[in-house]
């Protein structure tokens, strides 16, 4: 079994320095690995990057993220993962893959930020005024990126990690005419394609924390205003030769026996 | 009371977001009369009231009730209504 912990939309500043920290102390016993879903700061600002590295620095579980909406509100989205990187040696992927050898397997996690752009039947298109055009174009080449990393990955389980929803469900609570701007569909065709063991975004502070898409694959919104815990802990079977996976929440977890083996 | 009332709350949420001091997106806003309720969740006793300093300042005038909820370690179990 493989352990997954995830949360999204921390906003860390230095108002609320130390609080991140002290809800992860527990993390090696309860994960093998942590997800951090985008929207770890407020403004997206270097000082707060610095702020986040220090939360998840030397933590005893590796550490994966993807940037969201506010790390790139000052238009410094490559300093924010940058710092994240130098700073706590954070994996920050778009459009990349990361593949981990831990105790319970190996584990791929594919990663990128996602845009808006909407769901089946009620989606933009590249039509129309520049900005239009602008705005789907990016929804569907962030998720294409999406989609070359999931195929870069070579592990037997893979998980997609994303900021926006590649589904409606988790946006459920959220104003049905603002879900156009929360999640794309396409990120779900490429989760689907790749037969991914789990899909986690964040952002959707109202929405609700589990969904599944077309084909199969459960996804997460880990965003903390939904999760109301320090983080989800989801468990994936390692993958037999079929491919075959199977999650198991966190609850479930809680009757389990705790995995042996070192932790990273 | 100078803003026009059938405006104020898309102006007070676009502000809200937008406001270096307080960047929620998820703040509700409702107008009753020269009232204005906050509702939604933020993340500190601090947060929770730059959200209203904030709001006062975008709707000169209107009284403003901070409904705010603080979630995480720093929330509080009681509500004092006003």
């Amino acid at each position: 079994v493989i352990r997954v912990a995830a949360v999204g939309d921390i906003h860390v500043d230095r108002d609320l320095a130390g609080r991140l920290r002290a809800s992860l102390s527990r993390i090696g016993d309860e994960a093998d690995v942590l997800l951090l879903a985008g929207d770890l700061t407020r403004h997206g600002t270097p000082d707060e990057a610095r702020v986040v590295a220090e939360e998840v620095r030397d933590l005893p579980v590796p550490v994966v993220a993807v940037l969201g909406n506010h790390d790139h509100h000052s238009d410094a989205g490559e300093d924010v993962a940058r710092i994240l990187v130098d700073d706590a040696g954070v994996h920050v992927l778009e459009g990349t893959s990361v593949t981990l050898e831990l105790p319970g397997g190996r584990l791929g996690v594919a990663g990128a930020k996602g845009f808006g752009g909407g769901f089946l039947g009620r989606s933009g298109s590249e039509f129309g005024e520049p900005e239009m055009k602008a705005f789907a174009r990016h929804g569907r080449e962030t998720a294409d990126r999406l989609g070359e990393a999931l195929r870069s990955v070579d592990a037997p389980t893979v998980v997609a990690l994303t900021h926006y929803s590649p589904v409606d469900d988790t946006l459920v609570g959220e104003p049905q005419e603002i879900w156009a701007f929360l999640g794309n569909y396409l990120l779900a065709e490429h989760i689907d394609a790749a037969g991914a063991a789990l899909a986690v975004h964040g952002h959707a502070h109202a929405g609700r924390e589990k969904g599944l898409t077309a084909g199969g694959v459960r996804v997460r919104n880990v965003a903390q205003p939904v999760l109301r815990r320090p983080y989800g802990v989801y468990c994936l079977a390692a993958a037999d030769d079929s491919g075959a996976v199977g999650v198991t929440d966190a609850a479930a977890l809680a009757r389990a026996p705790a995995a042996a083996g070192p932790h990273h | 009371v100078a803003e026009d009332a059938r405006y104020l709350v898309n102006h007070l949420e676009q502000r809200l977001a937008e406001d270096d001091r307080t960047t929620e997106l998820g703040i509700v806003a409702t107008v009753q009369g020269d009232t204005v309720h906050l509702r939604g969740d933020v993340a500190s006793e601090h947060r929770r009231e730059l959200v209203g300093a904030v709001a006062a300042e975008a709707a000169p005038g209107y009284t403003i009730v901070n409904e705010i909820t603080v979630t995480g370690p720093d929330a509080g179990v009681e509500e004092v209504l006003s």
